[in-house]
């Protein structure tokens, strides 16, 4: 099937750029021309149609084609190998749990946090341990990257336009999440080996880890005040509030560097209005075994 | 080597919106309200309502709140939107 999207020429890979950024169609960064093999070419690996329907973001009822995403994809510097979790990540993305809209246009400001899970982790090679939630490798920085310029270019989440965040932060060119609500949610811990030890010696598992968490992390709605939040306090604050509301909205990650006993805890963006959402990679209907990747 | 590339916008055309008639006057109108549901739409649209009633004349102010303040009014707030003569969809911070 032919690819539908207008063609432009240029004269070279230089007037390519130049163009691109002429358009707002670029994070600022140098894109890879996308041309039609190599858009033809990732949709021949998830072996779609350009006119495959991702998804349709649910507040403004914009359908998402994979051709579309292909494109976004080959300017972010992905190969085809990687496309499968850039499609399976944005069609979580646009479930409506998700809440993608408010995500992507509030003053907060917060940006995708994207966890890749299972033996495809080492097929594209995905940096899992030193620097680990840093941009270190190629399938990580050009995912996030892709992730970033289907917001742009397909749902015009540019700065000032759907995007209202009033600070931003650095990590929207790839892929984190930042505090924003002082609610319950889906909250994501990350541990590395060194911490992961003690829990192995202690015979934790992930479930003691979630519900230990779910007790233990608690705060009084007076705590509040501390933070510059005294106004909302009002005469409540003797309440407790958890930040879970159930032991299973803990993400547990086991994920950093073999030294340093640091764990990151990242914190959702608008509490148990917007969830995580899980979803297997390119499910295979002759594989033997189930499905072993997510996203 | 001239190369061709592909348009990685969202190239369909737009839903067509039709701007709803202006009203000639807010004398004797009933005006709907949409907060967002943040705290500091309160005080602001108590004085706005203030002002539609006083400056205005609008009969009839109606005041509602979206349950998420990130998503679309629910269905049934929308389901009686037809009812008032303009509606404004407020948002506070």
């Amino acid at each position: 099937m032919e690819l539908a999207s207008r063609r432009y020429s240029v004269d070279d890979v230089w007037a390519a750029q130049e163009f691109f950024h002429s358009r707002n169609w670029t994070d600022g960064l140098p894109v890879v021309p996308p041309t039609a093999s190599a858009v033809q070419a990732c949709l021949d690996w998830v072996l779609m149609s350009p006119d495959h329907l991702i998804g349709i973001e649910p507040v403004r009822q914009r359908a998402i084609y994979a051709e579309k995403l292909a494109i976004n994809a080959v300017m972010a510097g992905c190969l085809p190998m990687h496309f499968p979790v850039l499609v399976t990540a944005v069609t979580a993305m646009l479930e409506e749990p998700f809440l993608l809209h408010g995500a992507t246009s509030s003053t907060g400001g917060c940006a995708v946090l994207t966890i890749v899970n299972g033996p495809i982790r080492d097929e594209l090679s995905m940096n899992a341990t030193f620097n680990a939630l840093a941009a270190s490798d190629r399938a990580s920085s050009t995912i996030g990257r892709a992730i970033r310029l289907v917001l742009m270019n397909l749902l015009d989440v540019r700065p000032g336009d759907v995007d209202r965040s009033t600070l931003g932060l650095v990590a929207e060119i790839k892929a984190n999440m930042r505090h924003y609500s002082i609610w319950a949610g889906n909250y994501a811990i990350i541990i590395p080996v060194q911490l992961r030890a003690h829990f192995d010696a202690a015979g934790w598992t992930k479930q003691d880890i979630r519900q230990y968490v779910f007790d233990n992390a608690r705060i009084q709605r007076s705590d509040w005040a501390t933070c510059g939040k005294a106004s909302v306090v009002g005469d409540r604050g003797d309440r407790e509030y958890g930040a879970l509301p159930d032991p299973d909205h803990l993400l547990v990650i086991a994920a950093g560097g073999p030294a340093g006993g640091f764990g990151a805890v990242i914190a959702p963006w608008l509490g148990t209005k917007s969830h995580a959402v899980t979803m297997a990679i390119g499910a295979c209907v002759d594989c033997e075994s189930q499905i072993e990747n997510t996203v | 080597m001239t190369i061709e590339i592909l348009d990685p916008s969202h190239e369909a055309s737009r839903q067509d919106f039709s701007v709803a008639p202006r009203l000639k006057t807010l004398s004797g109108k009933t005006i709907g309200v949409i907060s967002n549901g943040k705290k500091g739409t309160k005080p602001f649209f108590d004085a706005f309502e203030q002002e539609l009633r006083t400056a205005y004349q609008v009969a009839r102010v109606v005041r509602v709140t979206k349950a998420n303040y990130s998503a679309p009014a629910e269905a049934s707030i929308m389901q009686d939107a037809p009812e008032w003569d303009a509606l404004i969809a407020g948002i506070g911070d």
